[in-house]
């Protein structure tokens, strides 16, 4: 019980700043006593409450304890629903607005596309990644370690036979001397024209998408209105007749 | 801070204001009604908070000269509050404190439309769906429009309209005294 009553202060507190919920500890109140309560504001609601015994006192912090976490619970709903564009929420949008919003959505690569940018640049990456790797194993002198050799073998893009060729060189000869190629090299030669296809092809899609727009599109909430002068004479008129026929058919 | 709940309006608004959400919804337009009742306690408190004792104590007076000494009380009841200026009403200006009015937001892809001419054509139609159901919407007035604001009677500050009795009546009736 007495966890419940030292809660009280923090009760008493959201009481006093939310009416809603002054009210409520009055109905809590008379729930508990069976008398309605005649408290006016919320010190007088405060001085009726500590007039009850400890259990009454007990059960009422309980009880107004769940409202107060309903209450924050609705009103963070009401705050993340504010800021949060649903597909319910999408679907009330004006034309205009939800065209942005296509748009938007079409400049943003999905990461599939992203990651495969990311494959195209791989041998730069390697040829990175592989003079780290070799520096490490001469550093320490295990260049003859079996290990280093066979990832060495796949993966490996420098060998030290050629580690006066600059960086540019050494990538070049990934397409030029095919035949000198590493198994994973071997590997990014036969699917990096696979890979450039899908990135033009999802580009090319991507330039119609936004050329295109979606202006033929038809909002369940909002129809396209007339444009221009007639659209500023007129405008508002669609909503406001449409609750006028909804009076009239009421 | 200020109900929200449709409950804590007189029935006959509350009634009111379920309608213009009725109808709303039902053309597709969101609307959040946001205030409902601020009781005269709570607009005592908001109106001392930023004023200094001098301005309270005059307008006590004020109060009590022109027979409101039932609000006189109530704002020199409520004892000394502190915090930023947010309101000009004192208690008994507003419809609010008689549970007579309401606030409400259009809210446009989820977000509420503050200003008119962002969301022109939802709020003429909120003000439309206002008017029917036989309130007055303060998008209506000339001088100062609130387009938010909705009450049941006319006349933007209850005290210039009726008498001490007539608001006392009121009040009674709608037990917020």
């Amino acid at each position: 019980m007495l966890p419940i009553l030292a809660a009280l202060p923090a009760i008493f507190t959201a009481v006093s700043k939310v009416s809603d919920l002054f009210h409520k500890g009055k109905k809590v109140v008379e729930k508990i006593t069976g008398k309605p309560s005649e408290a006016s504001n919320p010190d007088e609601l405060k001085e009726e409450v500590e007039l009850l015994t400890p259990e009454q006192q007990a059960q009422w912090a309980q009880s107004m304890q769940q409202k107060i976490d309903l209450y924050k619970e609705e009103n963070e709903r009401l705050d993340i629903e504010i800021g949060r564009i649903t597909p319910e929420l999408q679907s009330k949008l004006t034309p205009e607005a939800a065209n942005k919003i296509a748009i938007m959505r079409q400049t943003t690569r999905p990461w599939a596309v992203r990651m495969m940018v990311h494959y195209v640049l791989f041998p730069f990456y390697l040829v990175l990644f592989d003079a780290v790797q070799l520096a490490v194993i001469h550093w320490f002198g295990i260049s003859e370690a079996r290990v280093f050799k066979t990832f060495n073998y796949v993966f490996g893009a420098l060998t030290l036979n050629d580690i006066d060729k600059s960086v540019l060189e050494k990538v070049s000869s990934i397409f030029t001397e095919p035949q000198n190629l590493t198994l994973a090299a071997q590997m990014y030669m036969h699917s990096i024209g696979w890979v450039i296809s899908v990135i033009i092809s999802y580009m090319g899609l991507r330039e119609i998408g936004k050329a295109k727009g979606t202006s033929g599109d038809e909002f369940p909430a909002y129809k396209k209105g007339p444009s221009g002068v007639t659209g500023i004479i007129q405008g508002g008129l669609g909503l406001v007749n449409k609750v006028r026929a909804a009076f009239k058919t009421k | 801070m200020a109900s929200r709940s449709l409950n804590d309006l007189v029935p006959e608004v509350k009634q009111k204001a379920e309608k213009v959400l009725e109808v709303c919804d039902s053309v597709g337009l969101d609307l959040l009604i946001y205030c409902t009742l601020r009781a005269l306690q709570e607009q005592s408190k908001l109106y001392r908070q930023s004023r200094s004792w001098h301005e309270i104590k005059t307008k006590i007076l004020k109060f009590k000269n022109r027979g409101f000494s039932y609000l006189a009380d109530i704002l020199d009841g409520v004892g000394p509050c502190s915090g930023p200026h947010v309101t000009n009403a004192a208690p008994g200006e507003s419809w609010h404190n008689y549970g007579e009015a309401w606030d409400a937001v259009v809210l446009v892809g989820g977000k509420p439309a503050w200003k008119y001419f962002d969301a022109k054509e939802e709020w003429d139609a909120y003000g439309e769906c206002v008017v029917q159901v036989g309130m007055t919407w303060a998008g209506n007035w000339t001088r100062f429009k609130e387009r938010p604001h909705a009450q049941l009677r006319k006349g933007s500050n209850p005290l210039k309209v009726f008498d001490p009795d007539k608001i006392h009546e009121i009040l009674a009736n709608n037990k917020l005294i």
